[in-house]
Protein backbone atom coordinates (compact mmCIF):
# COMPACT_ATOMS: atom_id res chain seq x y z
CA UNK A 1 0.00 0.00 0.00
CA UNK A 2 1.30 3.49 -1.27
CA UNK A 3 0.36 6.22 0.57
CA UNK A 4 -0.30 9.14 -1.48
CA UNK A 5 -1.15 11.88 0.62
CA UNK A 6 -0.84 12.99 4.06
CA UNK A 7 -3.58 12.46 6.31
CA UNK A 8 -5.96 15.33 6.64
CA UNK A 9 -9.30 15.88 8.27
CA UNK A 10 -12.60 15.29 6.05
CA UNK A 11 -15.84 15.99 5.87
CA UNK A 12 -18.17 12.83 5.80
CA UNK A 13 -21.16 13.01 3.96
CA UNK A 14 -23.29 14.09 6.46
CA UNK A 15 -21.09 17.03 7.07
CA UNK A 16 -19.01 15.77 10.31
CA UNK A 17 -15.72 16.19 10.64
CA UNK A 18 -12.69 13.53 11.00
CA UNK A 19 -9.40 13.14 10.57
CA UNK A 20 -8.83 9.52 7.77
CA UNK A 21 -6.27 7.48 8.92
CA UNK A 22 -4.91 7.18 5.43
CA UNK A 23 -5.53 7.85 1.63
CA UNK A 24 -3.77 5.10 -0.12
CA UNK A 25 -3.39 3.72 -4.02
CA UNK A 26 -4.24 -0.41 -3.61
CA UNK A 27 -3.61 -1.65 -6.96
CA UNK A 28 -5.73 0.33 -9.92
CA UNK A 29 -7.82 1.59 -6.49
CA UNK A 30 -7.74 4.31 -4.51
CA UNK A 31 -8.72 3.91 -0.55
CA UNK A 32 -9.51 6.51 2.04
CA UNK A 33 -9.28 4.49 5.05
CA UNK A 34 -10.95 6.08 7.51
CA UNK A 35 -12.00 6.22 11.31
CA UNK A 36 -15.97 6.29 10.53
CA UNK A 37 -15.30 2.70 9.64
CA UNK A 38 -13.67 1.27 12.19
CA UNK A 39 -15.30 -0.34 15.37
CA UNK A 40 -14.70 -3.27 17.64
CA UNK A 41 -15.03 -6.03 15.69
CA UNK A 42 -13.69 -5.05 12.27
CA UNK A 43 -11.04 -3.22 10.88
CA UNK A 44 -10.76 -0.12 9.22
CA UNK A 45 -12.81 -0.33 5.56
CA UNK A 46 -10.94 1.30 2.89
CA UNK A 47 -13.77 3.61 2.67
CA UNK A 48 -13.45 4.52 -1.31
CA UNK A 49 -13.61 1.42 -1.96
CA UNK A 50 -16.69 0.46 -1.00
CA UNK A 51 -17.71 4.56 -2.82
CA UNK A 52 -16.62 2.61 -5.76
CA UNK A 53 -19.67 0.15 -5.35
CA UNK A 54 -22.01 2.98 -4.33
CA UNK A 55 -24.33 4.45 -6.62
CA UNK A 56 -23.23 6.99 -9.27
CA UNK A 57 -23.97 10.15 -6.72
CA UNK A 58 -22.67 8.62 -3.47
CA UNK A 59 -19.34 7.95 -5.60
CA UNK A 60 -19.12 11.48 -6.89
CA UNK A 61 -19.59 12.71 -3.15
CA UNK A 62 -16.72 10.89 -2.33
CA UNK A 63 -14.15 12.39 -4.53
CA UNK A 64 -15.93 15.82 -4.27
CA UNK A 65 -14.56 15.36 -0.17
CA UNK A 66 -11.29 14.54 -1.39
CA UNK A 67 -11.28 17.91 -3.75
CA UNK A 68 -12.46 20.04 -0.57
CA UNK A 69 -9.36 19.56 1.02
CA UNK A 70 -6.88 18.76 -1.24
CA UNK A 71 -6.13 21.45 -4.07
CA UNK A 72 -6.62 19.50 -7.92
CA UNK A 73 -2.96 20.90 -8.69
CA UNK A 74 -1.76 18.66 -5.52
CA UNK A 75 -3.26 15.68 -6.12
CA UNK A 76 -1.50 12.68 -7.78
CA UNK A 77 -2.04 11.15 -11.23
CA UNK A 78 -3.96 8.23 -10.05
CA UNK A 79 -6.48 10.17 -8.44
CA UNK A 80 -6.69 13.04 -11.10
CA UNK A 81 -7.59 9.83 -13.32
CA UNK A 82 -10.59 8.05 -11.16
CA UNK A 83 -11.84 11.72 -10.46
CA UNK A 84 -12.27 12.38 -14.16
CA UNK A 85 -14.04 9.52 -14.19
CA UNK A 86 -15.87 9.91 -11.39
CA UNK A 87 -16.88 13.58 -11.86
CA UNK A 88 -18.41 15.57 -14.51
CA UNK A 89 -16.25 17.69 -16.53
CA UNK A 90 -14.35 20.31 -14.19
CA UNK A 91 -15.28 24.11 -15.44
CA UNK A 92 -12.90 27.03 -14.93
CA UNK A 93 -14.24 30.12 -14.14
CA UNK A 94 -13.97 33.21 -11.56
CA UNK A 95 -15.14 33.57 -8.03
CA UNK A 96 -16.53 36.92 -5.81
CA UNK A 97 -17.48 36.46 -2.56
CA UNK A 98 -18.85 38.86 -0.13
CA UNK A 99 -18.85 37.20 3.00
CA UNK A 100 -20.75 39.87 5.07
CA UNK A 101 -23.70 39.45 2.91
CA UNK A 102 -23.63 35.88 2.22
CA UNK A 103 -23.53 36.26 -1.92
CA UNK A 104 -21.04 35.06 -4.44
CA UNK A 105 -21.01 34.93 -8.01
CA UNK A 106 -18.98 32.57 -9.82
CA UNK A 107 -18.38 33.77 -13.67
CA UNK A 108 -17.32 29.99 -15.82
CA UNK A 109 -15.17 30.37 -18.62
CA UNK A 110 -17.82 30.53 -22.05
CA UNK A 111 -19.69 32.87 -20.88
CA UNK A 112 -22.51 31.05 -18.29
CA UNK A 113 -22.92 34.08 -15.27
CA UNK A 114 -23.97 32.75 -12.31
CA UNK A 115 -24.92 33.94 -9.30
CA UNK A 116 -26.53 33.33 -6.08
CA UNK A 117 -30.13 33.70 -6.79
CA UNK A 118 -29.95 31.53 -10.60
CA UNK A 119 -27.08 29.47 -10.58
CA UNK A 120 -27.19 26.16 -12.24
CA UNK A 121 -26.46 24.30 -9.37
CA UNK A 122 -27.77 26.46 -6.53
CA UNK A 123 -31.47 25.04 -6.33
CA UNK A 124 -34.25 27.42 -5.27
CA UNK A 125 -34.11 28.06 -1.40
CA UNK A 126 -31.29 26.69 -0.46
CA UNK A 127 -30.13 27.71 3.20
CA UNK A 128 -26.43 28.49 4.97
CA UNK A 129 -25.15 25.35 6.45
CA UNK A 130 -22.11 27.95 7.38
CA UNK A 131 -18.68 29.26 7.20
CA UNK A 132 -15.71 28.62 8.88
CA UNK A 133 -12.55 29.32 8.47
CA UNK A 134 -9.32 26.82 9.09
CA UNK A 135 -6.11 27.83 11.19
CA UNK A 136 -2.66 26.55 9.72
CA UNK A 137 -3.14 23.20 11.14
CA UNK A 138 -6.55 22.62 8.99
CA UNK A 139 -8.59 22.67 12.24
CA UNK A 140 -12.11 24.91 11.92
CA UNK A 141 -11.19 27.93 14.43
CA UNK A 142 -14.69 29.99 13.96
CA UNK A 143 -17.34 29.44 12.35
CA UNK A 144 -19.66 32.94 11.68
CA UNK A 145 -22.97 33.66 10.30
CA UNK A 146 -23.21 36.98 9.21
CA UNK B 1 -4.09 43.42 5.78
CA UNK B 2 -1.44 41.24 7.39
CA UNK B 3 -1.55 37.77 7.89
CA UNK B 4 0.16 36.96 11.10
CA UNK B 5 -0.25 34.16 13.72
CA UNK B 6 -2.49 36.67 15.94
CA UNK B 7 -5.25 36.92 13.49
CA UNK B 8 -6.19 33.73 11.73
CA UNK B 9 -9.48 33.59 11.56
CA UNK B 10 -9.81 36.73 9.48
CA UNK B 11 -12.28 35.34 6.24
CA UNK B 12 -11.35 37.17 3.16
CA UNK B 13 -13.99 38.23 0.75
CA UNK B 14 -12.65 36.84 -2.72
CA UNK B 15 -12.45 39.28 -5.58
CA UNK B 16 -12.22 37.63 -9.17
CA UNK B 17 -10.31 34.65 -7.69
CA UNK B 18 -9.75 31.89 -10.39
CA UNK B 19 -11.18 28.37 -9.37
CA UNK B 20 -12.33 25.35 -10.57
CA UNK B 21 -16.04 24.23 -10.76
CA UNK B 22 -16.65 20.19 -9.86
CA UNK B 23 -19.62 18.54 -9.98
CA UNK B 24 -21.32 15.25 -9.41
CA UNK B 25 -21.74 13.84 -13.37
CA UNK B 26 -25.90 13.61 -13.11
CA UNK B 27 -25.75 17.81 -14.15
CA UNK B 28 -27.68 20.01 -12.25
CA UNK B 29 -28.81 18.95 -8.44
CA UNK B 30 -31.58 16.93 -8.03
CA UNK B 31 -35.21 18.37 -5.72
CA UNK B 32 -34.80 18.09 -2.37
CA UNK B 33 -33.15 19.92 0.58
CA UNK B 34 -30.15 21.94 -0.54
CA UNK B 35 -27.70 23.98 1.11
CA UNK B 36 -23.96 25.01 1.11
CA UNK B 37 -21.23 25.45 3.01
CA UNK B 38 -18.18 28.03 2.79
CA UNK B 39 -14.79 26.96 4.04
CA UNK B 40 -11.98 29.17 3.83
CA UNK B 41 -8.11 27.88 4.97
CA UNK B 42 -5.62 29.39 5.92
CA UNK B 43 -3.43 31.67 4.06
CA UNK B 44 0.56 31.54 4.31
CA UNK B 45 2.98 33.90 2.49
CA UNK B 46 0.61 37.23 2.80
CA UNK B 47 -1.67 35.46 0.45
CA UNK B 48 -5.66 34.46 0.81
CA UNK B 49 -6.61 30.94 1.87
CA UNK B 50 -7.93 27.97 -0.34
CA UNK B 51 -11.53 28.68 -0.65
CA UNK B 52 -14.58 26.11 -0.73
CA UNK B 53 -17.67 26.75 -1.39
CA UNK B 54 -19.39 23.47 -1.15
CA UNK B 55 -23.18 22.19 -2.33
CA UNK B 56 -25.36 19.75 -0.69
CA UNK B 57 -28.55 18.06 -1.60
CA UNK B 58 -29.97 15.79 0.14
CA UNK B 59 -27.03 15.51 2.49
CA UNK B 60 -25.26 14.39 -0.14
CA UNK B 61 -21.81 16.27 -1.69
CA UNK B 62 -23.00 17.46 -5.24
CA UNK B 63 -20.90 19.94 -6.55
CA UNK B 64 -18.06 22.82 -5.05
CA UNK B 65 -16.38 25.44 -6.31
CA UNK B 66 -12.77 26.10 -5.09
CA UNK B 67 -10.27 28.74 -5.71
CA UNK B 68 -6.40 27.93 -5.41
CA UNK B 69 -3.79 27.85 -2.89
CA UNK B 70 -2.45 30.45 -3.44
CA UNK B 71 -4.93 33.39 -5.51
CA UNK B 72 -3.76 36.63 -4.11
CA UNK B 73 -1.35 38.96 -1.85
CA UNK B 74 -3.25 40.93 0.78
CA UNK B 75 -3.46 44.44 0.09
Amino acid sequence: MQTLLPNERCTNLLGERFRPLNIAQVGDSICLQSDLHRDSNHAAIPTSMDALQLPEDLNAAYFLQLLVHHDWDDLSPALKEQARKTLAPDEHGTINLNVKTKSFTILLKGGKLANASTWTYEAPHSEWFGIFISDADDRHVRSRFP
Amino acid sequence: MLMTDTCVAVFHDLHNAPGILFTAPQGALPSGKNGFWIQQFHGKDHHVGRTIIEFWTNNVLTALVGTHSRIKEFT
